[in-house]
Formats: C-alpha cells, structure tokens, sequence
C-alpha cells in the first residue's frame, strides 16, 4: 500500500496542474502581505468594519496573525476549488487519458487504488495547507510580528492575547484540511460517474456554491436543514477563535465533517468497483 | 492446467445492446489466437472481461484454472485498443510505474531493454506528450510485455504503426510463441493474423460463429489451386480445358476449382505431366468474408 501510495503522490507532484493551487496561495498571500505593507494602519479602519468608533485600541492592531486571520477568511473559496482541481483528476482524467484503464489492468484490487489516491489526495491537501500556514502565518509574523489579535464576530468583538494565538492557528489550519478533504472526496465521488476531468471541478464547486447559498436565506426550515451541511461546518474553524471556547460545536462540526468524508469515500469504492472501465 | 482462459456461456449486456451473447471459448496455454470480428462484433468486450476490466452480466470465467481475482493478473499482459499513459512523465517512467505495480523492481536496465524490445529505448528519456502514435502503441506494447506475462493480449496492437513497426510487432509476436507465452491478438488486418495465429476465434454481432486451428478453418475456404508443373501451362490447359475450367496463370502454372482437383491431377498425371507443386489458394481474407458474410 505504501508503494502504491508513493506513486499515486508521484504522479500527482509530476502534474503541473498540482502546483497550480501553490502558486495560487503564493501570489494570493503575498497581494495580501503586499497590500497590508504599504497601505499598513490605513487598513485598520476597514478591518474594524466602522467600529473604531466604540473602540479604543492602543497598540499595533495589523500583526501577523491578523493577516493570517484575513487570509484564513479571504480563500475560503478558493481553496476548495484549488483542492478540486487535482481531486477531480484523480479518477475522472485518469479516465478520460485511457491510465485508469492502465492501472486497473495491473494486479491490485480497485478499492487498493482508490484507499491509495485518497491516501495520496490527503497528503497534497495537507501540503496545501501546510503551505499556507507557511506563507500567511509564518510570512505575516516574519513581515509584520506578532500582537493581540482583535476578532470580529457577529455577536462582539473578541480580543486573543498574542501567547494564546498560535495554538488555535494551527487547530484552524487541522480543521482546514478535514473541510478540503470532504470537498477533495466530493470532487472524488463525482470523478468516479464521469470521464471529463472538468465535471467533477464544476459539480464539486457547483455543490459547494449551492450549499453556501442556501444557508445565507433565513428561513427555518432551511437552518435545520443547513445544519448539516459539509459547507457550514467547513467554516467553522471561525469558532476556534471564540472565547470561550465552544468545544462541543467544533467537535461536532468535525465529526460531521469525517462522516461526510467516509460516507463519500465508501460510495466512490462501490462505484468503482463496479464500474466497467470503456474507455 | 493447460487452459489459460476458460469462458463459459459469457454474456455481457451494455443497458439494450447485447455485446456478447453466450460464448463459450476454451483458450490453451502457448496458443497465439487470433480474435477476428467487424467492429462491434464484441471483440474489445471479450479481451475487457478476460482483463477484468469489464464484468460479465452472465456467465462464468476461469483463469488459470481459478475464478478471477486481482492477483491473477500479474499474469496477464494487455494492450487494450489504445496505448494510454501518463503524457507528463517519460517512456521510462510510465513503465517504472506498471513494473512496481507488477511488484517488479524496476532497474534502468530491464526498462531498457524492455523499450529496446518494442524498438523505442532511444527515447526513453522524453515525455510520452512528445511521442508519435506509434510510439505511444510500441510503449503500450512494453507496458504489456512488463513483468514477464503468461498471457499476453494485444487489442488492434498495430494500429498507428508504419511497416517497419508492424513487422516488428510480428516478429515480437513470433518470438512470444516461441517462448511458449499465450496471445491473443485481435486486429482487422487479416494478413497479419493469418501470419501469426495458430487459432481462430471469430465473433459477428456479440455471438461466437468459428473457432478452431487456422490450417483447419483455411481449409474449408479454399476454393481453387493453383498446379505448377514441369511443362509449359499452355499444354497443362490443352489437356484439362476439354473436361474442366482452367486458366493459365503463370508460364508453368495453371489455377482450377478446388472440387475437380483430385480428378484433374490423377488424369494429368495419366497424361504424363510431371507436377511441380499443388498449393490451395486460401486466405484469411476470403475465410473472414465466408464466414461473416
């Protein structure tokens, strides 16, 4: 498994289009670190979204973990479609080149090859996220240090002191990496009914759009059902920056999160093993 | 266990159409067989459930004398329709990657020589995106050959191939039989079959219409022959042409229905012609179009 693994990572890393997702968070972070340099306090009043007013801040407000917080915020969007890019090829462009047929013509069993590309697809995505924690968090405290950070929630405002930061940071980034992966095995699922390598992209992002709308109308009937929604809780690494901390709900959203991963996981496995590979 | 494949009342059904209906085939170790069709006729779909690419909607399967499993298929080398691989890695690598796949531990030489065999070691080192189409079908090729198969199956293997690259694919073939390896090969050029197989298998619209030795099946097609003989074919005609249809061909040889052979030999030579040569004009072509026609 090992071994089918490292080559499942191989040929993703020898993909072009696997670096498009780094280069993209590269250039993203480094517009936003660019932005914040030379504008710096000039920003603060469009952070604080017109609270300045009720607010006396002393001290510096635009840190590396603010910038790191914003950009959390910014590519919540992105990300998953950059994740999809790679997780729709996986099964859908293999199939579309003629090599999926390759590979299930070699003796190994097809819910090995899948255990292996997902394997595989998780350590990109980490990687991916690793990068970023790289790029916006470590780049942000090298560029700008470090401070208190000032969150703003619907419900107040909710100021972290700098030595209870970085641990949540690296919660986000875990929790991070379980959303992308339920959108990964998402564009997964889709990629194993198709051989268009772009349909599985679309249908993901389509999902993922659709899902985050509805949740936006209020209405109750709606609430409930949005409550299980993968896209709601994608976002809640937000609540890891609440205080108190609300451990029940995240743990909740994780686990809701995971189901979702393996309930994906195990309809992509059927329906692989019963595909019959035409092309 | 001398049975390699063991299909018994096969069927596979795509929604509607039936792309194989009921067939039974027995295929022996070192047997080179050719499996001829027109298009549709449910040849790709036979080589994709024996490959377990495809499952059979009825029907049972033996190979190597056991139910298929992923396992057996190390056993088994295929070329199926077209020669895929990955187009951002090299020749080399694409073929490193179906040896570890083999549990093969791929060394620069046996890739080498493997590319060597199908005649395209010298580009090894460049992408598969800058490969020819008959580049690509030769790198198929070694991908099959890749962990030393039992049986190989080659699915339309000439295809895209230029003279030299199909006389290479014969020769390759030859040398397989010689090893004592099983083939399969399916192709519409019926010259080159004919050149290779030992056995014929032909299916017409998803249903298995002949199947036996290819000396055997040729034989029941033949329609005329050709005697060559010592004097010259205007005499040979002056003798025959009373009783029988005849036609000079050659300055020495004459050609005759195939049914008044026997007859019109045993009178030539109560004539006193000296026969050179009697050989049955038969070819696969001719086979193919009697029996699917």
């Amino acid at each position: 498994m090992l071994q089918l693994v490292r080559l499942e990572q191989w040929r993703i890393y020898r993909k072009p289009r696997s670096w498009i997702a780094l280069v993209a968070i590269g250039v993203l972070v480094g517009v936003v670190h660019l932005v914040i340099y030379l504008q710096g306090d000039s920003l603060t009043s469009i952070a604080l979204q017109g609270i300045e007013h009720v607010l006396q801040i002393e001290g510096r407000y635009v840190h590396g973990y603010l910038v790191a917080f914003i950009v959390q915020g910014l590519l919540l969007v992105h990300l998953p479609f950059l994740v999809t890019l790679v997780a729709g090829d996986l099964l859908a462009g293999e199939a579309a080149a003629g090599t999926l047929r390759i590979l299930f013509l070699q003796p190994i069993g097809r819910r090995k090859f899948l255990l292996a590309k997902v394997l595989a697809l998780a350590f990109y995505v980490a990687s991916i996220v690793v990068f970023l924690a790289m790029v916006a968090l470590g780049g942000g405290i090298v560029l700008f240090g470090v401070g208190d950070l000032v969150v703003l929630k619907s419900s107040g405002v909710v100021v972290l002191s700098a030595g209870d930061v970085l641990w949540r940071f690296g919660c986000a980034y875990c929790f991070n990496w379980l959303g992308l992966m339920t959108v990964a095995l998402l564009a997964l699922l889709l990629g194993s009914f198709t051989e268009n390598a772009l349909g599985p992209v679309i249908g993901a992002m389509a999902v993922v759009i659709v899902m985050t709308a509805i949740t936006l109308l209020d209405v109750p009937l709606i609430a409930r059902l949005s409550d299980w929604f993968f896209t709601t809780h994608a976002a809640a690494w937000r609540m890891l920056f609440d205080e108190p901390l609300p451990v029940g709900e995240i743990l909740r959203s994780a686990v809701i999160l995971l189901v979702h991963c393996i309930v994906f996981f195990i309809v992509t496995a059927l329906v692989i093993e019963r595909r019959d590979i035409l092309t | 266990m001398d049975e390699v494949i063991e299909l018994v009342h096969v069927c596979k059904q795509y929604s509607r159409r039936c792309a194989l209906d009921d067939v039974t085939v027995t295929i022996r170790r070192g047997e080179v067989i050719g499996l001829l069709g027109s298009n549709g006729a449910g040849k790709s779909t036979l080589l994709r459930i024996v490959t377990g690419l495809v499952r059979p909607t009825r029907g049972t399967m033996l190979l190597f004398g056991q139910s298929p499993n992923p396992s057996l298929r190390r056993r088994i080398g295929a070329l199926i329709e077209r020669a895929d691989a990955y187009p951002y890695l090299t020749g080399a690598e694409n073929l490193e990657i179906v040896l570890r796949l083999r549990r093969v531990t791929p060394t620069r030489k046996h890739i080498e020589a493997l590319l060597a065999r199908v005649g395209i070691a010298h580009a090894m080192n460049r992408v598969v995106r800058t490969y020819s189409y008959g580049m690509k079908q030769r790198l198929g090729l070694a991908m099959a050959l890749a962990g030393e198969p039992e049986l190989i199956i080659l699915d339309e293997p000439v295809n895209g191939l230029d003279p030299h690259g199909i006389a290479d694919v014969r020769a390759l073939i030859a040398s397989l039989h010689r090893e004592g390896r099983t083939v399969i090969i399916s192709s519409h050029l019926l010259s080159e079959v004919e050149l290779v197989a030992t056995r014929l298998v032909v299916l017409q619209e998803g249903r298995l219409i002949a199947d036996g030795a290819l000396e055997e099946l040729l034989e029941r097609t033949t329609t005329r022959v050709t005697i060559e003989t010592v004097e010259r074919a205007d005499d040979v005609l002056a003798i025959l042409a009373p009783r029988w249809s005849v036609e000079k061909i050659r300055p020495h040889a004459i050609r005759i229905d195939a049914l008044s052979v026997q007859s019109a030999i045993a009178y030539l030579v109560g004539a006193g012609i000296h026969l050179r040569a009697i050989i049955p004009e038969r070819s696969l072509e001719q086979f193919y179009f009697a029996t699917t026609t």
